[in-house]
């Protein structure tokens, strides 16, 4: 078990390593001149050539990506070039939001999904069966923007049910601003957790030991959700893994449709407004944020599969 | 001691219940196959209606897509406008047309250029094995961790906007997705005895990468590739909702929301029109690519 | 009077498949006294362990369904019971072993639950009674079983997982399992099949052990003679899915009535004999689909004569408690 966890450690500092040379390459590519872009077209030669040296463009590369790690370490993202306020400040202020919006969504996604998925692969052909598969087809094809604009315009516009736009400030109002986004989002989410519960349920109920539990004498309610269950819950933790980080991707157009503060918000304005440190910054923190799900549903599925946990 | 009766090959009935069809050869098969259902066919039907308006283009919107008017602001739908008009009195029909051309030239594009490249690393990956191919599968399973959509949205925000950087940021986030498959098949591939025979026969390793293992891994190569058209559409219309993909003026079913968000109230045509086709069009791809590869890959059946 | 506990009689059981509704078993009849032993032997095709399968009515659904028949379980027909009462009978009336020691148990769960369950399932009279002093009870029972069936540290044993068992200890397991209600009939369909040859041996013992003290009835399905000649006291013999001939063990083997047996006994290998080739039945098991017009087994059969491939022959009774259907034996009264 304990190497279990540290290979996947392991691999988690790789992958962080390597995102972040690409994300160095990357932002190096970018067609234009940083300094131009930043000071505009009214700037002097010497200051575009005093605003390279501050960034360290006129250093060869190697030396570049040796001050970039250094600084990615320490957490030095620099200032915004807009604001110049602290650019890991701008960041921990929005983070929560968005941590708030994937929180919910993936309750209210497990929530629907699961059991639609259950009800799918038991009651084959029945119209319950065709209804949670359409819906989950549904779910893979809407595009989560649409989604979020088609429920404003019911729920907030037409039906003054929610508000339209923003975080909300204070908890009953901040809550009332996250259903919307977490029901957009939750209503993606459970089409895939509909879609992978089904098919682990028609997986595990092919299997032997559904057959032992039925010639026990189990009733149905316990042989689906006891002994078929709890082992498709294994696949299924491990697909939704993935699903969270779809969802993630997802989060970005969401809150922006809702113009939601988050992280999504923070690097679209930066890219929009051409704000190179906060755009990398937030590069680097969603790719972090892919390895710590990641690492954590790699733990999660030892915890959950006797096999991996118990070794013989 | 143990005495057993001789086991003649007898069918039991386990086989005879779980049903297996041999996959069809050729093409031909193929369509045979995918006709047979009611909603692929509707599904290939809504590709080719849109395959038509892509290469129409121009010719088949009723109005100039970019013609701004003052006085026909937000208006809701009339047998002028069909859809309506935006916010700016462009004509919402004839820029959803439109903007069928960039969703499928990205959507058919991407992937693509990432399987054609993809699939050649992949392969000459999986084939030659060593140290490179170790570091190619480490650096592609590290690249797999991330969803093609936010792949693909990291990689156009550090570009920035702009159809070309557009192309290239969906194209990298599915490479890694076609090395992985190209490199599975080819590892199968390898061990097949045609190959040996090759060797022996003195022929280049990389004519045989060409000419043996290529042809025989576009099985699966095809299959993957078909199911991503339908991400790649989604990928492209995100990252133009986003303000990274096509660039305004240009209409793409992305950005035609993103300009009518700001007016939902007062004209939420754009938004719903645009939406609802850019939904249709991945449906129809999500199904056919299904189909194409319940077809090419019996395993995969229920 | 010897009582009967399970009679079969006439049960056709039919699958669906691509090829439309066909019949796996068919007009099977025959029965196990209460505390004996019978075992069903066939090739694999023949129908035995379907016929295992219909007893406890776990047949896939709804591919698999009993078409006639019955089933008759200490004189109840269980074919038309509802599921409620089937799953009582399930697991405390009747106990199942199955072929597959290595995936039959629930690999997320601990053998020792596992085992406990069989217990409180059937507690209280109705389904899942869990009171906490039956928890306690169950997990002791659990422990006590895993000795009974000869688990070594039954104590320490009883929290392991399944992937921690060998395939031997996991099939000792499943029979703790099944006889943890104290059952009145055993089925084991091929038991051993998966194992080790020496395992198999320990296992066959530890039934034959377990029957006599707990004076369980087993119905044993194999297509090992070998197996059969050791365990069981009468003998059913099935092809492509009929019933070919019974008998008691010795009778079968000193004599049997139906060609088919005759060519399951000259095929088994013996050490006494000096030969080079195994001898082989020729030809197949046919599938359900495409059963044989008349007698199922005369393609095959070296006996083979007109009226077998037009006509199904009945049952002749050779001796009291001996049976064969063959046309050969057209002299003696058909049953």
């Amino acid at each position: 078990m304990t190497r279990y966890v540290g290979r996947r450690l392991v691999d988690a500092v790789l992958t962080i390593l390597l995102v972040l040379t690409l994300v160095f390459v990357a932002m190096r590519v970018l067609p234009g001149d940083p300094a131009a872009a930043a000071l505009g077209d009214m700037a002097t030669p010497e200051q575009l050539a005093a605003f390279r040296v501050r960034l360290g463009l006129d250093q060869p590369i190697a030396v570049q990506y040796a001050i970039f790690l250094w600084h990615m370490l320490r957490f030095d993202f620099g200032r915004s070039f807009v604001t110049n306020e602290s650019t890991l400040g701008l960041l921990a202020q929005n983070l929560p939001y968005t941590l708030q919006l994937a929180a919910a969504a993936m309750v209210v996604g497990a929530v629907i999904g699961i059991p639609a998925g259950v009800v799918a692969a038991t009651r084959r052909g029945a119209w319950a069966d065709y209804l949670a598969r359409g819906l989950s087809l549904a779910g893979f094809c809407v595009p989560e923007f649409y989604l979020g604009a088609l429920l404003l315009i019911v729920f907030a516009l037409k039906l003054n049910l929610l508000p339209i736009m923003g975080g909300g400030s204070g908890p009953l109002d901040r809550l009332s601003h996250l259903v919307l986004p977490a029901c957009t989002l939750g209503l993606l989410m459970g089409a895939f957790a509909c879609r992978l519960t089904r098919s682990a349920m028609l997986e595990v109920l092919r299997k032997d030991y559904v057959r032992t539990a039925k010639a026990k004498g189990a009733p149905r309610r316990v042989v689906i959700y006891h002994h078929a269950l709890r082992n498709a819950l294994i696949p299924i933790i491990t697909g939704f893994g993935i699903d969270i980080l779809t969802m993630l991707s997802g989060s970005i157009s969401v809150e922006l449709v809702f113009s939601r503060p988050g992280l999504g918000s923070v690097l679209v304005n930066g890219i929009l407004s051409r704000d190179y440190p906060v755009v990398q910054a937030s590069l680097v923190l969603f790719a972090l944020l892919v390895v710590v799900v990641n690492v954590v549903m790699d733990l999660l599925y030892a915890v959950v599969d006797p096999r991996i946990r118990v070794t013989a | 001691m143990s005495t057993t009766i001789d086991d003649t090959p007898a069918p039991p009935l386990a086989t005879l219940v779980a049903e297996t069809i041999a996959p069809p050869a050729g093409i031909r098969a193929l369509a045979s196959e995918l006709l047979r259902s009611p909603v692929t066919v509707a599904g290939l039907v809504v590709i080719v209606v849109l395959l038509i308006i892509a290469i129409a283009g121009p010719s088949l919107a009723p109005q100039d897509p970019l013609a701004q008017s003052f006085l026909h602001r937000g208006a809701p739908p009339s047998a002028a406008h069909w859809l309506g008009t935006d916010r700016y009195g462009r004509d919402t029909f004839s820029r959803v047309l439109i903007g069928t051309r960039w969703s499928l030239a990205l959507g058919l594009g991407a992937p693509l250029i990432a399987g054609v490249i993809g699939t050649l690393v992949g392969a000459v990956s999986g084939f030659f094995g060593g140290w490179t191919d170790r570091i190619t599968s480490r650096v592609t399973d590290m690249l797999m961790a991330f969803p093609a959509l936010l792949l693909g949205i990291m990689i156009a925000a550090a570009l920035g906007p702009g159809f070309g950087n557009l192309v290239g940021a969906v194209s990298v986030a599915f490479v890694p997705r076609f090395i992985r498959v190209a490199r599975a098949a080819t590892l199968t591939v390898r061990r097949e005895p045609y190959i040996e025979a090759s060797f022996a026969a003195g022929q280049h390793p990389l004519r045989i990468v060409l000419k043996h293992v290529l042809p025989n891994i576009s099985g699966p190569i095809v299959v993957v590739g078909t199911l991503w058209i339908a991400t790649a559409i989604r990928i492209e219309a995100t990252l133009s909702f986003i303000g990274l993909g096509v660039q305004a003026p240009a209409p793409s079913w992305g950005n035609i929301v993103r300009d009518g968000l700001t007016d939902l109230l007062g004209s939420p045509w754009p938004v719903i029109s645009a939406g609802a086709i850019l939904t249709l069009c991945v449906l129809a791809f999500n199904i056919v690519g299904d189909a194409v590869r319940d077809v090419l890959d019996p395993e995969y059946r229920e | 009077m010897i009582e009967t506990i399970l009679e079969l009689r006439g049960l056709t059981t039919s699958f669906r498949t691509r090829q439309g509704r066909v019949r796996a078993i068919d007009g099977i009849s025959f029965s196990v006294p209460r505390g004996g032993a019978v075992g069903i032997v066939g090739e694999s095709g023949s129908g035995k362990s379907v016929t295992a399968l219909s007893i406890l009515r776990l047949l896939p659904e709804p591919a698999g369904r009993i078409d006639a028949g019955e089933i008759l379980f200490e004189g109840r027909n269980l074919v038309p019971l509802p599921e409620r009462d089937m799953q009582a009978v399930r697991g405390s009336a009747i106990g199942m072993i199955f072929q597959e020691p290595m995936t039959s148990l629930n690999p997320v769960f601990r053998i020792g639950d596992q085992i406990a369950e069989s217990i409180t399932l059937h507690q209280g009279g109705h389904q899942g009674g869990h009171q906490s002093g039956g928890r306690a009870a169950a997990h002791a029972r659990a422990i006590e079983l895993l000795r009974l069936v000869g688990i070594a540290d039954p104590e320490q044993r009883v929290a392991d997982f399944p992937h921690q068992l060998s395939g031997g200890m996991r099939q000792r397991v499943m029979i703790a399992i099944a006889i943890a209600c104290n059952p009145r009939l055993l089925i084991a369909d091929e038991p051993t099949t998966a194992l080790d040859v020496t395992i198999q041996a320990q296992v066959l013992e530890l039934l034959l052990d377990l029957r006599c003290r707990l004076g369980i009835a087993m119905l044993l399905i194999t297509h090992d003679l070998g197996v059969i000649a050791e365990q069981v006291d009468d003998v059913v013999v099935m092809y492509a899915g009929r019933v070919v001939e019974q008998a008691d063990v010795a009778t079968l083997f000193r004599a049997p009535g139906h060609p088919y047996t005759a060519a399951l006994l000259q095929a088994m290998p013996r050490m006494e004999r000096r030969t080079r080739r195994l001898d082989q039945i020729p030809g197949a098991v046919p599938s359900p689909a495409a059963f044989p017009a008349g007698c199922r087994f005369h393609p095959r059969c070296p006996e083979a004569r007109a009226i077998c491939t037009t006509h199904q022959p009945p049952d002749f009774s050779l001796a009291p408690g001996h049976v064969a259907a063959c046309w050969k034996h057209s002299g003696y009264v058909a049953r």
